[in-house]
């Protein structure tokens, strides 16, 4: 029983290294749906899971300068903001409205990514402050630079996504990856790595109070920890193989995925 | 080191440990051991994150990049804050 749960979780901690989603959107359906665990046992495996996954990849990610840690944290101040905001106000909004809003948000995003290149913004006049670099291998980049547009808005969007992700449950991740690379114009590796980063964060907040409220199941949080981690080792090694094209490709498709799942939970079907 | 390479040192060893605990708690729980080793390796892990970004803090601090010092203090408070109010809500 743990050892399934733990070679799924390897699976979740793939995508999730991969395309810096975290793996809850797989977690916790698995953990409520396959294994009988209550909402909250299994929001609080996840999170756990979600840690292991953040630091098991962003370890090398960051290593690399692939995660953007001075970008990383600047938008986790909103993010943890909006999540605030989100718990506070969670009681009051239709579920399934939000639901919906998100799985629309997964399709705009799973199509823009399909169909438009990418655009990375190079040495600029003046933007010597938000111009960072880095370097991608897979993708043919050695030494490049970007540059973070749309700053203030994209924190500000941060917040609706940390609002969104703390009132759905889901998708801190999800939402970031494609605010960073279609909106800020940061290069696809960067912003998943970064979001890969900063989701860690984020689930260290949440999982502490399931911590100390004695909320964690110890054996399944361990067996998704573990999983989780080994997963996020492979995913690691997948993405410095994959070059950055193939990643946006495989990534709309997942945000195809994730749509469907939302649209299956605002239908009342997960 | 730079501020990547003690972020990272620390993000590695900090899973690694306590995810080691959280092995050996594994098993020893099927063993009829106590589940709190496995409890203490979880809360290593779950204060990974956290005590990567005081360590980067430290090395802001150490490269005098003040702005970003700001940010990042900013984010151990609105941290702080959100961990003080999800706990007394």
């Amino acid at each position: 029983m743990l050892l399934v749960l733990l070679l799924i979780a390897v699976g979740a901690g793939i995508v999730g290294a991969l395309f810096g989603l975290g793996g809850g959107i797989i977690f916790v359906p698995v953990l409520t749906i396959l294994f009988g665990q209550d909402a909250t046992t299994a929001a609080a495996a996840s999170l756990v899971g979600i840690v292991a996954t953040s630091t098991g990849s962003a370890k090398r990610y960051v290593k690399k300068g692939l995660s953007n840690v001075r970008l990383g944290m600047l938008m986790e101040i909103t993010t943890t903001i909006g999540a605030i905001i989100g718990a506070i106000i969670a009681t009051y909004m239709e579920n399934w409205a939000l639901l919906v809003v998100f799985a629309m948000v997964m399709l705009y995003s799973g199509i823009k990514m399909a169909v438009s290149p990418e655009k990375i913004i190079t040495e600029e006049e003046g933007s010597g402050e938000m111009t960072f670099r880095y370097s991608d291998p897979a993708s043919g980049v050695e030494d490049s630079t970007y540059t973070v547009k749309h700053c203030k808005s994209g924190m500000a969007l941060c917040t609706v996504a940390g609002a969104v992700s703390s009132m759905t449950g889901v998708g801190g991740g999800s939402i970031k990856v494609p605010l960073m690379n279609i909106y800020m114009h940061i290069p696809i590796k960067v912003a998943s790595a970064t979001s890969n980063y900063m989701i860690g964060i984020t689930a260290f907040s949440g999982a502490i109070i399931y911590f100390i409220q004695g909320a964690i199941s110890y054996q399944i949080a361990a067996a998704v920890a573990i999983g989780a981690y080994i997963g996020a080792i492979l995913g690691t090694k997948i993405s410095e193989r994959v070059n950055a094209s193939a990643i946006k490709r495989y990534m709309s498709v997942v945000f195809f995925f994730i749509c469907i799942i939302m649209l299956a939970k605002a239908g009342g079907y997960l | 080191m730079s501020l990547n390479d003690e972020t990272s040192w620390v993000l590695k060893w900090g899973t690694v440990v306590g995810l080691a605990i959280m092995a050996v708690g594994l098993v020893l729980s099927f063993a009829g051991f106590s589940e709190d080793i496995m409890a203490a390796g979880i809360l290593v892990l779950i204060f990974t994150p956290a005590v990567g970004v005081v360590v980067t803090t430290k090395c802001l601090v150490q490269e005098k990049d003040w702005k970003w010092v700001r940010v990042a203090i900013l984010l151990i408070i609105i941290l702080a804050a959100g961990c003080v109010l999800s706990y007394l809500t």
